[in-house]
């Protein structure tokens, strides 16, 4: 940079009639005119449009194309044209893809539930006079930054009937007060889902925290400060001022954590491999079997595709609501 | 110290109090993973739990590095690697024409932001086929592929805000004096964007090094990464807590380390730019 010259020091400049906030002409842009000014600008973005093509949009209209086909690779019939066959059987006959849809919203309802409530506990007890506020809040967020199978498998380790710190301690105080049978978390039909629940809970009601909290911090004071001064109480003051403002911070905690729930594949994987029975056997689990396990690859892209749509729709309602408010 | 604690009221000690406590039960799991790790395998079968090892032993890790554990971090530091170069080149020029041109309007950014938000499985399925097909299944540029997709989408929005708070100022000196726009974007804006750049690159280095469900899907033993030798251990016929945790503990290392230097852009990069 040679001297700064002023942006508006060429008239002739027709960006800055058009679009003030934009760019002012450079040298080529005068000697080429629009074509190389549009060239130079779609350049910029031609790299990754061809590989998202590549990777995600040519793979998911392939799928697509297996969907509408038997494609078992066991039997070896690929590419027979069945329509919507494969839909009809998920939607209409398998009971079983209902059944891991009603058990990832079961887990998606009960973990968001318990971590917005924990997490927004303890953003306001964050959100006070703290000393070493940092500390707390880099501490806090460790579990976030570790992968799901390691969590899975911290937690199958603990929850060892026997061996487990927690499932074994719980046992210890049961069988000490006589308060009825030992039991095992991870080999029980109606507690192995809370298993699964409690690990996403220590995973990520730490990310709870931090947005909620950085909801706090970004509130302005003053609202606060006229409902103390109008003789509001704590609870009064948090619930009729606090909340209302808080609003798109916990629309945008809850609604983005239910849909990695939905998605969610390695921690029960890992944890409780969808059992015992099928009690832990999520939506992405089911469609992994069918996939790799009893290789009909049709039937299975046939529920990918089912899944895609339910998470399409909440991702829309998101970016829409939440995204367009805060940037482009 | 003991002045100054004289004029604390009791209600802020028990909010301490109260943290203090709370933080230590999130750590527990990885506290106690590594306590496991270096405990012989008496100390943790065994009933009432053990909690500090009273013969602290290193013979799991030797056992680690003795077996996959070598192979494995060094698949997935060349998967991570590779992916958040090839991520970043891609990544960037797009970022910059979205934060300064809004080229392709609403439309182009929200459908790149759109590939972050889709299920993986209903990815995997047929990027195993095609995978398949190319004969790339069990190598590594199957998985440096694959996390592409993710991990530009969020590469792109988390830049766009760094981008943006550039000022255009300086870059439009520079194309007064007659660079081109991609001139401007490598010799001005990217080295003082540098900062930006570090927090995106180890953000998508921590989901490359994390992910499970591609990596157990595209890889066999040549190429498999971390996560996927470490779900090895869950089979019930082997229940090898003391050489699980101490691979574990390993792993974790540095997503713990990215954790004290990314603090500050945590909520920025777990919430996809949704909240700032």
């Amino acid at each position: 940079m040679q001297g700064f010259v002023p942006v508006n020091a060429d008239p002739t400049s027709e960006e800055l009639t058009v679009r003030p906030s934009a760019v002012s002409i450079s040298s080529a842009q005068r000697h080429h005119g629009a074509l190389w000014r549009w060239l130079e600008q779609k350049s910029l973005v031609i790299p990754v449009t061809v590989l998202l093509f590549g990777v995600t949009i040519f793979p998911l209209i392939y799928s697509l194309a297996v969907s509408l086909h038997i494609y078992d690779l066991r039997q070896e019939v690929l590419w027979k044209f069945s329509g919507l066959e494969n839909y009809r059987i998920a939607l209409f006959e398998d009971a079983r893809f209902w059944g891991s849809l009603f058990t990832t919203l079961r887990i998606g309802v009960a973990a968001v539930t318990i971590e917005f409530l924990l997490g927004l506990g303890i953003a306001l007890l964050l959100y006070g006079p703290i000393i070493g506020r940092r500390f707390f809040t880099t501490l806090l967020a460790l579990p976030v930054m570790v992968s799901p199978v390691v969590s899975a498998l911290i937690f199958r380790m603990m929850l060892h009937e026997k061996y487990g710190v927690i499932n074994g301690t719980l046992n210890m105080i049961i069988t000490h007060f006589g308060l009825g049978k030992e039991f095992a978390i991870l080999a029980d039909q109606r507690w192995a889902i809370w298993a699964v629940v409690l690990t996403d809970v220590w995973q990520w009601t730490p990310l709870m925290i931090m947005i909620l909290l950085a909801g706090l911090q970004s509130m302005p004071l003053e609202p606060l400060e006229a409902a103390r001064v109008d003789g509001a109480g704590r609870w009064q003051t948090f619930w009729y001022v606090m909340l209302p403002m808080l609003r798109l911070a916990i629309f945008a905690a809850l609604l983005l954590r239910f849909i990695d729930v939905l998605k969610t594949f390695d921690l029960p994987f890992i944890l409780t491999g969808g059992g015992p029975g099928r009690a832990t056997e999520t939506i992405s689990i089911y469609i992994y079997l069918n996939g790799f396990r009893y290789l009909r690859m049709g039937y299975a892209t046939a529920m990918s595709y089912l899944l895609l749509v339910l998470t399409v729709v909440l991702s829309t309602i998101f970016i829409r609501n939440v995204v367009q408010r805060r940037s482009v | 110290m003991p002045r100054r604690m004289l004029h604390i009221n009791p209600g802020r000690v028990v909010v301490h109090i109260v943290l203090i406590i709370i933080t230590l039960a999130f750590l527990f799991p990885l506290l106690w993973m590594f306590s496991t790790s270096i405990k012989t395998q008496a100390e943790y079968f065994t009933y009432p739990p053990v909690w500090i090892p009273a013969h602290p032993t290193l013979e799991h890790y030797r056992y680690i590095v003795s077996t996959t554990g070598l192979n494995a971090v060094r698949n997935s530091l060349i998967v991570a690697s590779v992916n958040v170069a090839l991520v970043m080149a891609v990544s960037i020029p797009a970022a910059y024409a979205i934060a300064r041109f809004r080229i392709g309007g609403h439309d182009f950014s929200f459908w790149v932001l759109s590939q972050r938000m889709l299920a993986p499985i209903a990815v995997i399925l047929p990027l195993f086929l095609l995978f398949s097909q190319l004969k790339l299944v069990d190598t590594h540029p199957a998985l440096i592929l694959g996390y592409t997709g993710f991990n530009v989408a969020f590469a792109v929005w988390l830049l766009i805000g760094f981008f943006e708070e550039f000022p255009t100022e300086i870059e439009d000196a520079g194309l007064v004096d007659g660079c081109s726009r991609w001139g401007v974007l490598f010799r001005i804006t990217l080295p003082i964007v540098t900062p930006g750049l570090v927090v995106t690159a180890l953000f998508c280095f921590v989901f490359a090094w994390n992910e499970f469900l591609f990596a157990l899907i595209l890889t066999r033993q040549a190429a498999a990464t971390i996560p996927v030798q470490l779900a090895a251990f869950q089979a019930p016929t082997k229940i090898l807590w003391g050489e699980m945790s101490a691979f574990a503990t390993v792993s974790i290392l540095p997503p713990l380390v990215f954790a004290f230097l990314l603090q500050r852009y945590l909520v920025r990069g777990l919430a996809v730019g949704g909240i700032r």
